[in-house]
């Protein structure tokens, strides 16, 4: 079977205008000269998306990943080579393009549909399911631009999922928005997946990036660099940009962990290093045994926070899940006694969460963060920013041991 | 081809489009849609005024012949002048989203047609008082409707996308049409044109569909067949022409709006 997209050596060029020739005059002053440096984007670039699959494209900031995915979705042409499309294309490539502020969510519904491409009779079929996934309820008969930037995005997101395209094209799209609808566009996702929907993605969440995607194609000055199964590449790719950090790169430089004021020392080697813009800057567990943590045991988490824009009335939450994402438990700062916590912008702030006894089974687990304000402002969110293991109080013992008495409540007793 | 096979597929965008640049042009005024209509009439009006007490036009019915060209000639300038910004004034949609580009100067044309439709609910009206007569002839309007929309669409293409490369044009344009409007038969008949000149009057595209409405409304008589062939000519070139220009440009279109 032919795949769903074929990128057959394909080299982008941009030309950067030195200076705003083009009116008369300057054409006039400047007639004969270069009017434009050349900037190569992509270069003899080739890879190949077979059909139902879910392919990541990573690389730093300037590397060409939206470029490419730009090509694949028409908006560029290429200057060299080749882009073979095979089924009907929806691309996210920016919420809420063609959006008129002054018309309702349902004029917009119209208008959005139309210009990804469905006919008239099939958005007024599909205009019932928009407005249910997009949770917008009363508000879809009101102008847009009385929407707040979460409503923005909801809606845009439901319309491009309406299309039911057989390639969708997605640009980072997915890192705003509330953490319930994020999740439900991930699931939303994974059922068109399932579906066999082609999905190419941009994205700088490498541990979403192992959940959902089959191959990664990693872009770097221009080239690829390197293309396989997320779990090869993604550490390599981590592992590069963090040496590129230390390199004195542009990439943010994370002090080793911060000496607790309690008793137990911590110990830095499960902290993880990536690329963190976001607030959340580190997380680590408190302990003297590492990312190791004894069943029933006390164990706290540090979570340092220093926002580049101020956060004013935050709160963390925390949650703990199976290596398959299912979410086991999750907590909330808010429950604090500290309650909402305001950070003025470029000052660091530690969380400290303590849990007295964890009574997890034996397992490793991962853990989720996310920052958001009490008014539903969304800030950061970071899965998977720390693995840990429960480990058993004692050899040979069950996946869990909890405390418990047995008692005899009357009865024949002989 | 393969590009009318796009554009055609994308229809319902080309119709949403044209719905909202209708819906938004009196968004928030009081008459809001109704302007389309008040528009016309009120231009009638002052027509209509200015050349029966003020200037006195030796001409039967003057307001009735200036009216007929008058309409015909906006419905040109307009989606002209419109297209020489629109594809500038969508830059974000261009650089996010695919669709055929052709698609926005056809709807500035499109919806400058529906404007036109609309005025002719005036027109109508306004001819049968004037003492005019439909007769058999009116069946050729839609034809030359469709050689005035065919030009219009060529014209619209071309200025559409030489504007994102060359942004003078804009401003360019409303000083050439304004020149182009007073060579253009619509406020004198061509019968004012000493006869050697004449000739090259016949030459300007826009003469065609001008001069056959007021063949067909005013004067009452038949089309002039080798006036309409030469401008279904001129019209089909200047589409091609357009249409080739217009894929060729829009290739790095994406970058330099």
């Amino acid at each position: 079977m032919e795949p769903a997209i074929t990128v057959d050596h394909v080299t982008k060029t941009y030309r950067v205008h030195t200076g705003k020739n083009t009116t008369l005059k300057d054409r006039v002053i400047n007639a004969g000269r270069a009017r434009y440096q050349e900037f190569v984007a992509l270069s003899d670039v080739s890879f190949t998306v077979e059909r139902g699959t879910t392919v990541a494209l990573i690389g730093s900031n300037g590397s060409g990943k939206s470029t490419a995915l730009k090509l694949i979705s028409r908006i560029l042409y290429p200057d060299k080579g080749e882009i073979h499309l095979n089924g009907r294309v929806s691309s996210l490539l920016e919420l809420g393009a063609g959006f008129h502020p002054d018309f309702t969510g349902v004029e917009n519904i119209f208008l959005n549909a139309s210009l990804l491409g469905l006919s008239r009779k099939e958005i007024r079929n599909k205009l019932q399911s928009i407005i249910e996934f997009s949770e917008i309820g009363d508000f879809i008969h009101e102008p847009i631009r009385s929407y707040s930037s979460g409503m923005y995005m909801r809606l845009a997101f439901s319309i491009a999922i309406a299309v039911e395209p057989d390639i969708l094209l997605l640009d980072e799209v997915l890192a705003v928005g509330d953490a319930a609808f994020q999740a439900k566009c991930f699931s939303k996702i994974q059922e068109m997946q399932k579906q066999g929907v082609t999905i190419v993605l941009v994205s700088h969440d490498s541990s979403m990036i192992e959940k959902l995607c089959d191959h990664v194609v990693w872009l770097h000055n221009s080239v690829v660099k390197m293309q396989g199964p997320p779990r090869e590449c993604i550490p390599v790719y981590l592992e590069t940009i963090f040496e590129s950090s230390q390199a004195g790169g542009s990439v943010m430089k994370f002090d080793r962990v911060h000496q607790g004021r309690s008793d137990v020392s911590t110990s830095g080697s499960d902290v993880k290093i990536g690329y963190r813009k976001g607030p959340i800057k580190r997380a680590n567990i408190v302990g003297d045994r590492g990312s190791e943590v004894m069943q029933g045991s006390r164990v706290s988490f540090d979570i340092v926070l220093c926002p580049e824009r101020p956060i004013v009335q935050g709160l963390c939450q925390l949650q703990f899940c199976l290596s398959d994402g299912t979410v086991l438990w999750a907590t909330s700062s808010k429950q604090a006694e500290t309650g909402l916590i305001d950070i003025p912008s470029g000052e660091q702030m530690t969380l400290r969460l303590t849990i007295d006894a964890l009574l997890l089974p034996i397992n490793s687990y991962r853990v989720n963060l996310l920052l958001e304000s009490a008014l539903g402002e969304f800030y950061d969110r970071w899965d998977a920013c720390l693995d840990f293991e429960v480990v058993p109080r004692q050899e040979g013992q069950a996946l869990l041991e909890l405390n418990h008495v047995w008692t005899v409540l009357g009865g024949e007793h002989k | 081809m393969k590009r009318f096979v796009e554009v055609w597929n994308y229809r319902s965008m080309l119709w949403s489009l044209i719905l909202s640049e209708l819906r938004t042009r009196y968004k928030g005024s009081v008459l809001g849609f109704f302007w389309t209509l008040v528009n016309p009439i009120l231009t009638l009006i002052v027509y209509s005024l200015v050349y029966s007490f003020v200037l006195r036009i030796n001409m039967k019915n003057y307001s009735a012949f200036l009216f007929i060209g008058l309409l015909a000639w906006n419905l040109f300038a307009t989606s002209l002048q419109s297209s020489s910004r629109v594809i500038l004034g969508q830059a974000a949609m261009v650089k996010k989203i695919y669709f055929p580009r052709e698609i926005l100067p056809l709807s500035v044309v499109g919806g400058a047609v529906i404007n036109y439709l609309i005025s002719q609910v005036v027109l109508i009206p306004f001819l049968l008082l004037s003492g005019l007569h439909p007769n058999v002839d009116w069946t050729y309007w839609p034809l030359i409707l469709l050689i005035e929309v065919v030009m219009t669409v060529g014209f619209s293409l071309l200025v559409s996308i030489l504007n994102v490369y060359f942004r003078d044009l804009e401003h360019m344009l409303n000083i050439f049409l304004m020149l182009w409007f007073y060579v253009t038969p619509i406020f004198y008949a061509i019968t004012l044109i000493p006869s050697p000149y004449s000739f090259l009057f016949r030459l300007n595209p826009l003469t065609t569909p001008i001069m056959s409405l007021q063949d067909i409304f005013y004067y009452e008589h038949g089309v002039r067949w080798k006036l309409l062939l030469y401008g279904s000519a001129f019209a089909l070139c200047i589409f091609s022409l357009g249409w080739r220009v217009f894929g060729l440009l829009n290739r790095r279109l994406a970058e330099e709006v």
